[in-house]
């Protein structure tokens, strides 16, 4: 009956709660995003399929920082999970996104946003799809009070 | 108003010339009766008899007409838009040089020019994709410049630009109707606007200094690429 007992509370304490795969316990910083994202929740309702078919990056983001720029301007931002790469390019926990500065950029709290390279340089940076939020995020979930 | 000399490739006729540079087609005559080409008319008689070779000067009589500069509300940046007149001109287009002060964008230099960080390989402030999406940004320029507030210790950020047409013929451009302007922000996030107005000499010399050391995506500098900068003659 003990051994039966001891089985019992072993299995508990070393199981995972639900929809939290192990391994989310880890430090995020060592957790790849892609695993982060679907360890969180279901991204797929975060995404939108004609703007995410135009782009070969979707990243689901929360804003850091606006920094401004010149024509461009960049928008630092926490990946918090990658819903689409097409490319070979790794993303870590964050990102500088760009868009024309005279057009609105990555919105303050969480979003889905399209991105696209910047140039044809092989070592290129990111801009949102059109270089504008009107048309490269979705899914935006604002901060409290903002 | 300046003359532009275009030497005559195979194919070019002078009503194609005066499309190129901003005028409707039925202008040619425009062109041809200048008196500037009255060597080239007694050469030929007739502009269907242009021969490789001839050059013809093309008067560029385009004007910005339309100005502004304005802080942009929440930011610490102003907006500005210029506006020429004239065709759209496939031989038209803009050029810009910045300084960004105490706060260059990453990975870039405090003077460049702008697209900056460069989004092509090419001097000119839109791209061909941007061009070729919306021909009227030939005979538009918008920009708005930005900035987090500067620390106390980094002092004041003076932003400013040199924004030029730019007429292209061949890999030569020239730069004129240029205009200075730009923002002061200072450590308490305060947005001062500078400009619009028309650039000093040493204004537009540095300015073509810039555009020559300038770099887009592709190795070297455009003047290693073969560019050549000149003021309006």
């Amino acid at each position: 009956m003990c051994w039966v007992l001891l089985l019992a509370f072993m299995s508990l304490t070393s199981c995972t709660a639900p929809g939290k795969p192990s391994g989310t316990s880890q430090s995020p910083t060592n957790v790849a995003p892609e695993k982060r994202g679907a360890a969180v929740q279901d991204w797929s309702k975060f995404i939108e399929p004609k703007k995410a078919a135009k782009v070969p990056v979707v990243l689901r983001v929360k804003l850091i920082t606006a920094e401004g720029g010149n024509k461009y301007a960049f928008d630092k931002v926490a990946i918090l999970a990658v819903l689409k790469n097409e490319t070979k390019q790794p993303f870590g926990d964050s990102a500088e996104v760009g868009h024309y500065s005279w057009e609105p950029g990555v919105p303050k709290g969480e979003s889905t946003i399209y991105v696209e390279p910047y140039s044809e340089s092989p070592d290129h940076l990111w801009k949102l799809l059109g270089s504008t939020a009107k048309e490269g995020v979705s899914h935006t979930k604002p901060e409290p009070g903002t | 108003m300046y003359y532009e000399d275009v030497k005559v490739v195979a194919g070019e006729t002078v009503s194609g010339l005066a499309v190129a540079y901003g005028y409707k087609a039925a202008d040619w005559v425009k062109i041809w009766n200048d008196n500037k080409n009255a060597e080239l008319v007694k050469k030929r008689g007739i502009p269907n008899k242009l021969g490789i070779g001839d050059v013809v000067q093309i008067p560029i009589p385009w004007k910005v007409t339309n100005s502004s500069v304005a802080p942009t509300p929440g930011v610490g940046g102003v907006t500005t838009e210029f506006k020429r007149d004239g065709g759209k001109g496939t031989r038209l287009s803009w050029v810009q040089t910045v300084y960004q002060a105490n706060q260059p964008v990453t990975g870039t230099t405090p003077f460049c020019v702008d697209g900056c960080p460069p989004d092509d390989d090419l001097p000119f402030y839109w791209t061909d994709a941007e061009i070729a999406a919306d021909p009227t940004l030939r005979q538009k320029f918008t920009d708005a410049p930005s900035r987090t507030a500067p620390s106390a210790a980094a002092g004041t950020t003076t932003w400013r630009a040199v924004t030029s047409i730019a007429v292209i013929t061949g890999k030569r451009v020239t730069v004129y109707e240029s205009h200075v302007w730009g923002f002061n922000l200072t450590p308490a996030n305060v947005v001062t606007k500078v400009g619009p107005r028309d650039a000093l000499a040493n204004e537009v010399s540095g300015h073509l200094n810039l555009l020559r050391k300038g770099v887009g995506t592709a190795a070297g500098t455009f003047s290693t690429q073969g560019w050549t900068f000149r003021p309006a003659p």
